[in-house]
């Protein structure tokens, strides 16, 4: 079954928040060379390829470019402060499985080069999480 | 290290919500054997985590439950780091002692010590 594989944390001030979280728990911060500014968060002792969490600012979370509902989409995801990530194999599938079951597409499928395909959705009581096919051929 | 080992949503019909995550998941969602109104949610094996879901108002989305040894010692750190508490330690019988807190950004997140003495 498709699993929770990754979270994702909302910082205004990714470098306080990241003080925050390696002063309490110990966790890496890492930045990573996305299209946007974002760090990758390892919880684990172990390993380089371990990360499990990320962070990103919230305006980076949502395109105001993709349609005349993005205000509330992107209201929807910033009231969602925690957004975690279920790994899928095919990502194209899930759409219209969401869409059927009586979700909504809050941010429509995009790639990030060299990683792989997502795209967000809000469940029938408004959670958000995010669908994530891994693909480093992704562009 | 520390590490986020559960996730926890709300539901304002969490049967609605149930049907919706194994109809497009195939998540197995149960009712707790618990006093409260609790779902715990299964989404498989390997690599990942399982959650659960109350029922609730929603709008501040899923959060996120992190294991450690002790509560109160990581409540004191994550207070000396500028985190809030928002509920306070408690109980959760049978299971381990739950605190709930809100970081320097506003995300909000569980601390859970496992304690089956816990009451």
């Amino acid at each position: 079954m498709p699993r929770v594989v990754f979270f994702e944390i909302k910082a205004d001030d990714p470098e306080r928040a990241s003080k925050f979280y390696k002063k309490v728990f110990g966790w890496r911060f890492e930045k990573f060379d996305a299209p946007y500014d974002y760090w990758l968060i390892t919880t684990s002792g172990s390993g380089e390829d371990n990360f499990d969490g990320g962070m990103v600012k919230p305006a980076d979370t949502y395109d105001a470019s993709v349609d005349a509902n993005s205000a509330k989409r992107a209201r929807i995801i910033e009231d969602n402060r925690n957004v975690n990530i279920i790994r899928v194999e095919d990502i194209d599938s899930y759409i219209p499985k969401i869409e059927e079951a009586g979700g909504t597409i809050i941010m429509p499928k995009h790639a990030i080069p060299g990683i792989g395909w997502l795209f967000y959705f809000a469940d029938t009581e408004s959670n958000v999480f995010c669908v994530m096919q891994w693909s480093c051929n992704a562009e | 290290m520390p590490r986020v080992n559960y996730f926890e949503m709300q539901a304002r019909e969490p049967e609605r919500a149930a049907e919706f995550y194994s109809n497009v998941f195939g998540w197995k969602i149960k009712k707790w054997d618990g006093p409260a109104d609790y779902w715990l949610i299964s989404t498989g094996e390997g690599d990942g985590i399982d959650g659960g879901m109350a029922k609730g108002e929603t709008g501040a989305g899923t959060i996120l439950s992190i294991d450690v040894d002790s509560v109160d010692e990581f409540t004191k750190k994550i207070t000396g780091a500028g985190g809030k508490v928002i509920k306070p330690k408690h109980a959760l019988p049978g299971s381990g002692w739950l605190a709930h807190f809100a970081d320097t950004e506003g995300n909000t997140f569980y601390i859970m010590e496992s304690d089956p003495e816990a009451k």
